[in-house]
């Protein structure tokens, strides 16, 4: 019931959320527990140009649990795992506090793409290429599937 | 004989059925419960049922007011004992008349005295008579019954001043001969009252960070209650608690769940506050009346010294005997084997030689 009152404020502020945020968040139309979301790629990372989907879904006893939030979109980056999307965040396990609202943990996700963790990878590829210094394979690597599979033209296409 | 758990199960599904059909009796005699909805007995079936009056009267009604008002269960009639009898209602001028009558007395007798006064000396004496009179009276501090019931048992005979009603502080406490004691006590009262609703002007405006809603609009009247923590993020009381009270594997306890969800600072406790306090003393003042309130309240876990508080004296409920000494804890450390520090039960001879269940039941 609180967590209901909860998502419809939060949906009323996403709503108003600035353009230039790069993130748009809106809640299922049948159901305020399940949410879209979509991060454009942070400027001055292998995944700029790239619009990435997102899906919340947002237990029942929300805000003192944490959503489960999963990439729809394949990204190749070190903490998300490439097949099932799953994203390994800190805030998102044990670090969680009701403080948190699902666009501050959209925020957090892009930062996360910013600044990827290479020491706990779900992506083992990404994360050697971190590991071992290869910079430019890895974001030749993700500018590669985000164009193939991020970028606009192919999202229309598929 | 072990008890099945799938009869317990049972058993407990039986009693919470139960429950569901009682009405609550926080809600019945109160018209609001602390547990709103999740508190297991019924709402409904307790609002419509007719409260249950009892023939005593009201202590508290009695002694002055009382705060349930409607609700209270026991009759709000002032008894003859309790009553404030006409005289002690002593209003300034009423003081004034019986000066005069004192008056009117001294310069009959000193008219009718044998060597018979100057009028020049007769005022004089009438006005010294007077200052004094009007001094003592003025001096006499307030009676500290009158002024918290209405009623003292000296009644006129007393001693010290019986004073009006105040109406902003719902006491007698309005001094009724000094104008001096009278106007400070009307600047106190009229400063609290100012103090106190801008303090509510600024709290109706917080926002707890947990449910995004204002503290004090949350519909149940009951949980119109900030939890304070250390540090100045505003919370409701219950969604502070609900989130410390989070057991979850998944959810850190240390670094999480005892912290500020805003800035992770730890706090140990949380401390229930009607107002958001405007700055640091307040936050003080509000805490200390809290441990203070707590302190009188006996710990059910020290159990007047039977049992163990695992808080020891860091508790802030009271730890004491029966007849109210106070009782230090004394926790008696012992290493294992695996270098693990571990408490021991404080063990009593007594306890054992009165055949303590504890150890009635080991022995069998």
């Amino acid at each position: 019931m609180a967590s209901k009152s909860r998502l419809l404020k939060e949906a009323r502020e996403c709503a108003k959320a600035p353009a230039d945020l790069g993130i748009s968040l809106q809640p299922d139309e049948r159901n305020i527990h399940t949410w879209r979301g979509h991060i454009r790629g942070p400027s001055g990372t292998p995944f700029e140009g790239g619009t990435f989907e997102l899906t919340l879904s947002v237990p029942q006893n929300y805000p003192l649990f944490p959503p489960s939030v999963r990439f729809k979109t394949k990204i190749f980056h070190p903490n998300v795992h490439f097949k099932t999307g799953e994203i390994c965040l800190d805030i998102l396990k044990g670090a969680w506090t009701p403080a948190w609202t699902l666009l501050a943990v959209c925020q957090a996700i892009s930062a996360l793409m910013a600044d990827p963790a290479p020491d706990s990878p779900l992506n083992c590829d990404a994360g050697n290429l971190l590991r071992g210094g290869d910079l430019r394979g890895y974001a030749s690597m993700a500018r590669c599937y985000t164009l193939d599979l991020a970028s606009a033209p192919a999202r229309q296409l598929s | 004989m072990p008890v099945h758990p799938t009869s317990l199960l049972a058993f407990w599904a039986e009693v919470v059925a139960l429950c569901c059909s009682v009405p609550c009796r926080y809600f019945f005699s109160r018209r609001r419960c602390d547990k709103g909805d999740d508190c297991r007995f019924s709402h409904a079936a307790a609002a419509g049922s007719e409260l249950e009056r009892f023939e005593e009267p009201c202590m508290f009604y009695a002694r002055g007011r009382c705060t349930e008002g409607d609700f209270c269960r026991f009759q709000h009639i002032r008894t003859e004992d309790n009553r404030v009898p006409a005289a002690d209602r002593r209003t300034p001028s009423e003081c004034l008349d019986r000066l005069q009558e004192g008056l009117e007395s001294l310069s009959l007798g000193q008219s009718t005295g044998p060597d018979g006064c100057a009028p020049e000396a007769l005022g004089e004496a009438e006005s010294q008579l007077q200052e004094q009179l009007h001094a003592e009276c003025e001096a006499q501090p307030l009676c500290e019954e009158f002024t918290a019931s209405g009623s003292c048992r000296e009644g006129d005979d007393c001693s010290k001043a019986h004073g009006n009603w105040c109406s902003s502080c719902s006491k007698y406490a309005l001094h009724p001969i000094s104008r001096l004691a009278y106007l400070n006590h009307l600047g106190e009262c009229g400063a609290r009252v100012r103090h106190s609703r801008t303090n509510m002007d600024a709290s109706r405006a917080v926002t707890c960070s947990i449910c995004l809603e204002v503290v004090l609009d949350n519909p149940d009247k009951g949980q119109r209650k900030f939890g304070l923590l250390d540090c100045q993020h505003s919370f409701c009381l219950t969604c502070i608690r609900q989130w410390r009270s989070n057991t979850d594997d998944q959810v850190d306890l240390e670094s999480a769940v005892r912290t500020c969800p805003i800035c992770r600072c730890t706090s140990h406790f949380v401390t229930p506050s009607n107002t958001w306090p405007a700055n640091d003393e307040e936050k003080a003042a509000i805490r200390l009346a809290y441990m203070s309130r707590l302190a009188k309240i006996d710990c059910r876990n020290f159990d007047f010294g039977r049992g163990i508080c695992p808080f020891g004296s860091s508790c802030f409920y009271r730890h004491a005997d029966r007849d109210g000494t106070p009782m230090a804890q004394q926790v008696r450390w012992y290493n294992t084997a695996d270098g693990v520090r571990k408490s021991l039960q404080p063990t009593l001879l007594s306890s054992f030689l009165e055949n303590d269940r504890r150890f009635f039941n080991l022995r069998r």
